[in-house]
């Protein structure tokens, strides 16, 4: 839940068989605890955001992909071992949701196990 | 841990509302009813947060919410303390288990890319392979004790093969690796640690001479930030790998024969159709938790109106949130249509298992084959099914019959 006051930004989770989810983002939080907080069914985030379980995976809108900081080692150690991994794979507990991405669009995969 | 334990005198600070009188690992009830008992701990109008006088005297958090709140503040919440009473944990440091963050990471950073998807998805069909010469082995019998003829076999040889460590070491190692996690007495802590080494450290050496690209190498060969794992941190970490993907894996398979063995229906639809296994383990899962492991309060914490002290220990009950019922309706009732929701039966936060992908893979096969070569089952008559309550809980034995073809 945003708090009052707080500012928003509108992040786009698109599911595997295209259904669109248009959700508010809290500046500061996680793309992923957008997802979790708006309950985005492709985003499952079992360790609740410590890069620890690889179950928020999502691929970024290859347009998006500059304006995201590039992964650092502990993300890309678990992308990695991922199935379906993509260039344009992120762990979204890993990206924290900031002005710049009002509109940002993520597809989540088909299953994060 | 079946002597009595004695009655811990209750702080000052703890509210005497929220005392009860609950062992977590040996409370009568449990070896009979063990989820059922853990439920009747949480039900009507207790608090969020109890006492018990029990192990040394601790916390015990009864909402799912709570206890996912617990688990995901590493920095609130020490994981030095793993079980109760503390003095268990003397001599005791498994690796990642018990540390904190930042060290923590650094051990995950090692034992987590071995343990991703992709890797496990690479070795399935071994498990495959084991798990039906297993079943094919049995299927004639018409019975077994599918404890021990079956859920500690599997994952066991699905390690060694893993590991590249040869089959006939599947009883020796099984039998280090109970006495660790449930001590017979005919060892102690610090000889069942030497055992483990004597055991570890040449097959250590061999894999850092001569590293392959199997499980034990990639453990061993790990670096920490700055320098390389020592012998001693690579046996702590082996060991508590080896550990943590048995009896977890085998009491997980034997809730879930036991309650098909009486659901014809369920075992019927999965058998015809295997496709639904997936999604069946994972409400399996959520109905089944087995773990209860602590923490320690690392500094003065409220929770429910009641302040925790710093030193205080808290046992954290995978079982309370995948059946509580705020959160999921009817939570003894399997239903494949449930909303997804996050349960801590692998953990949260910064310890959740890094062994998740692979259990949830051995579960899934372990069904799918036995589904398909015995569909039709039941406990034998007469016979009591029992449990073992601990930081994981088992089930002592599941004697099954079936129609020998």
């Amino acid at each position: 839940m945003a708090d009052p006051g707080s500012e928003l930004v509108k992040i786009i989770f698109i599911d595997a068989d295209g259904g669109t989810r248009e959700c508010d983002g809290e500046i500061g939080k996680s793309v992923m605890e957008t997802a979790v907080n708006d309950l985005v069914e492709g985003i499952v985030a079992e360790c609740g955001g410590y890069c620890s379980c690889a179950t928020c995976h999502a691929y970024v809108d290859p347009a998006w992909m500059d304006r995201l900081p590039a992964p650092e080692m502990i993300e890309r150690d678990m992308l990695d071992g991922l199935l379906n991994v993509r260039p344009n794979s992120r762990l979204t507990c890993q990206l924290k949701v900031t002005e710049d991405l009002d509109g940002i669009v993520f597809t989540t995969p088909a299953s994060q196990y | 841990m079946n002597e009595p334990r004695p009655i811990a005198e209750v702080p000052s600070h703890v509210q005497t509302a929220r005392v009860v009188d609950f062992d977590v690992y040996n409370e009568p009830g449990l070896s009979h009813e063990f989820h059922e008992t853990w439920l009747r701990l949480a039900g009507g109008e207790v608090p969020g947060l109890v006492w018990t006088i029990r192990n040394g005297g601790h916390w015990i958090p009864t909402r799912g919410e709570d206890i996912a709140k617990i688990y995901l503040d590493h920095e609130n919440f020490s994981s030095r303390v793993m079980q109760v009473p503390r003095e268990r944990m003397a001599g005791n440091r498994p690796i990642p288990g018990s540390y904190d963050p930042p060290e923590q990471n650094e051990f995950r950073a090692i034992i987590n890319p071995p343990l991703l998807p992709r890797v496990i998805q690479s070795i399935e069909p071994t498990i495959s392979g084991l798990a039906t010469s297993l079943v094919e082995n049995l299927k004639g019998r018409g019975e077994c004790d599918y404890v021990a003829d079956f859920a500690l076999q599997l994952p066991i040889r699905v390690f060694l093969s893993y590991a590249g460590l040869p089959e006939s070491d599947a009883a020796h190692l099984r039998h280090l690796a109970e006495e660790k996690v449930r001590p017979t007495g005919k060892m102690d802590v610090a000889e069942v640690m030497q055992a483990l080494r004597d055991y570890l450290v040449p097959r250590i050496e061999a894999r850092r001479a001569n590293p392959g690209d199997d499980l034990l190498s990639q453990l061993v060969n790990g670096r920490m930030k700055d320098r390389a794992l020592e012998v001693d941190e690579a046996v702590r970490m082996c060991s508590q790998v080896i550990v943590a993907g048995l009896d977890t894996v085998a009491s997980a398979l034997s809730f879930i024969m036991l309650w098909l063995s009486k659901h014809p229906e369920v075992r019927h639809e999965l058998a015809s159709a295997p496709e639904k296994i997936p999604a069946a383990v994972e409400e399996f899962l959520r109905m089944f938790p087995l773990v209860a492991i602590a923490r320690e309060v690392r500094q003065d914490y409220e929770l429910d109106g009641q302040v925790m002290k710093k030193g205080d220990i808290v046992v954290l009950s995978t079982m309370l949130h995948g059946l509580d019922e705020r959160i999921f309706e009817h939570p003894m009732d399997f239903d494949l249509t449930r909303r997804r929701q996050v349960n801590s039966t692998f953990g949260q936060g910064t310890h959740r298992c890094p062994g998740a992908s692979l259990a949830r893979t051995e579960l899934q096969i372990a069904l799918r084959e036995w589904l398909a070569r015995i569909p039709d089952f039941g406990v034998k008559p007469g016979a009591e099914v029992l449990f073992t309550g601990g930081v994981v809980a088992t089930v002592r034995q599941l004697p099954l019959v079936w129609q020998a073809k």
